[in-house]
């Protein structure tokens, strides 16, 4: 374990190690035993130097991101293609399930990078790469695996989930931070939307054409609460953002 | 220097600094102190989190001595910074205490 921990400090960002990796390594060298908690504490301090780098740390604000980036990219796609690969997994055997985790795998890629990202710029391109990246590998094990595809999970509906989750993430880029050009925007709250909307549909569809939401498992409530609530949020805040005259989006003459 | 300023490291923070208020140690030698004072372990990340930070604040300074296990102490703005998380703390824990009819001052 104490290996793993030595080893761990090469993670840290390399300003962090310039200034103290000699001292944390000979720190872990002298702890008597470590344990998997200390590991778990290392990696989570690991998360925290690239999320909030601290004054003394030179580093270019560019550098920082760059860095921060590469990490999200990794983390994001991991966390969805776990979640992807369980729900393909186990859908032939729990059916709405296995669909649940399948969609519920688009959600780091999106909501991730809104959290812990630190400009538009690094969202937008965490939103776009990290669910290209776990649909990639999370199709690669389905097939090497020789796992079945779900029902109605076809190179298309991939394609448009892809495209959806790229949408939310252009949003989420301009709403926090209002800083990507007009048709990128556009493009984005089109996509996004339809998206969530198209989600919320086809989970209200579930069992016939009924816009009763089909109340027999508490996974498609989730889902179907989910997606309504994402599609309220996508065009509530557009609108409130219009209003407040908080977007550029609406500011044709400008 | 309010307490939000150290975010979730606040309260190790804060055992470093008491550890510190005795003299100059090395980080190893901080996170026994801390332990054996106030029954708290410290994680390595944790800990190394929280110094960063105080170093970043200049609540503590390292000292040189060009050795790897890094010494650090407490600055004169550490000191009165830690006093005043002192005495505020002091200042809860009584009223605490007295709404628990515990006080006997």
């Amino acid at each position: 374990m104490k290996r793993i921990a030595v080893w761990l400090v090469r993670l840290y960002p390399s300003v962090w190690r310039t200034r103290y990796g000699d001292e944390f390594t000979d720190f872990l060298e002298q702890y008597h035993s470590i344990c998997l908690r200390d590991v778990l504490d290392i990696v989570i301090g690991i998360c925290d130097a690239y999320l909030y780098p601290q004054r003394n740390m030179v580093m270019s604000e560019q550098l920082a991101r760059k860095e921060s980036t590469f990490i999200l990219i990794g983390l994001c796609p991991l966390i969805s293609t776990i979640l992807f690969i369980i729900g393909v997994g186990i859908v032939s055997i729990y059916e709405v399930i296995g669909l649940f985790f399948v969609a519920l795998s688009i959600v780091p890629s999106v909501l991730l990078p809104f959290i812990l990202a630190r400009s538009a710029h690094q969202r937008l391109v965490i939103g776009a790469v990290s669910p290209l990246i776990a649909l990639v590998v999370g199709f690669f094990v389905l097939i090497l695996f020789n796992i079945p595809l779900p029902r109605g999970l076809s190179g298309w509906r991939v394609a448009e989930m892809l495209l959806g989750a790229i949408g939310v993430a252009l949003i989420l880029a301009n709403v926090k931070d209002n800083g990507l050009p007009r048709p990128l925007s556009i493009v984005g709250i089109l996509l996004g939307t339809s998206w969530l909307l198209h989600h919320t549909f086809m989970m209200l569809e579930v069992g016939g054409p009924s816009l009763i939401p089909p109340v027999q498992d508490l996974p498609s409530i989730t889902l179907v609460a989910l997606n309504a609530l994402g599609a309220t949020w996508v065009l509530g805040t557009f609108v409130w953002l219009a209003l407040r005259k908080r977007t550029t989006l609406f500011r044709w003459g400008a | 220097m309010s307490k939000d300023d150290l975010g979730r490291y606040h309260s190790p923070a804060l055992l470093i600094m008491v550890s510190l208020a005795e003299g100059e140690k090395h980080g190893y030698a901080i996170m026994e102190d801390v332990e054996v004072m106030a029954g708290i372990q410290l994680g390595p990340g944790t800990l190394y989190g929280a110094i960063s930070r105080l170093e970043a604040r200049a609540l503590i300074e390292p000292v040189e001595d060009g050795s790897r296990r890094q010494p650090y102490r407490l600055t004169e703005a550490g000191s009165q910074f830690l006093q005043t998380e002192l005495e505020r703390m002091r200042s809860w824990s009584g009223e605490g205490l007295r709404r628990l009819g515990l006080d006997t001052v």
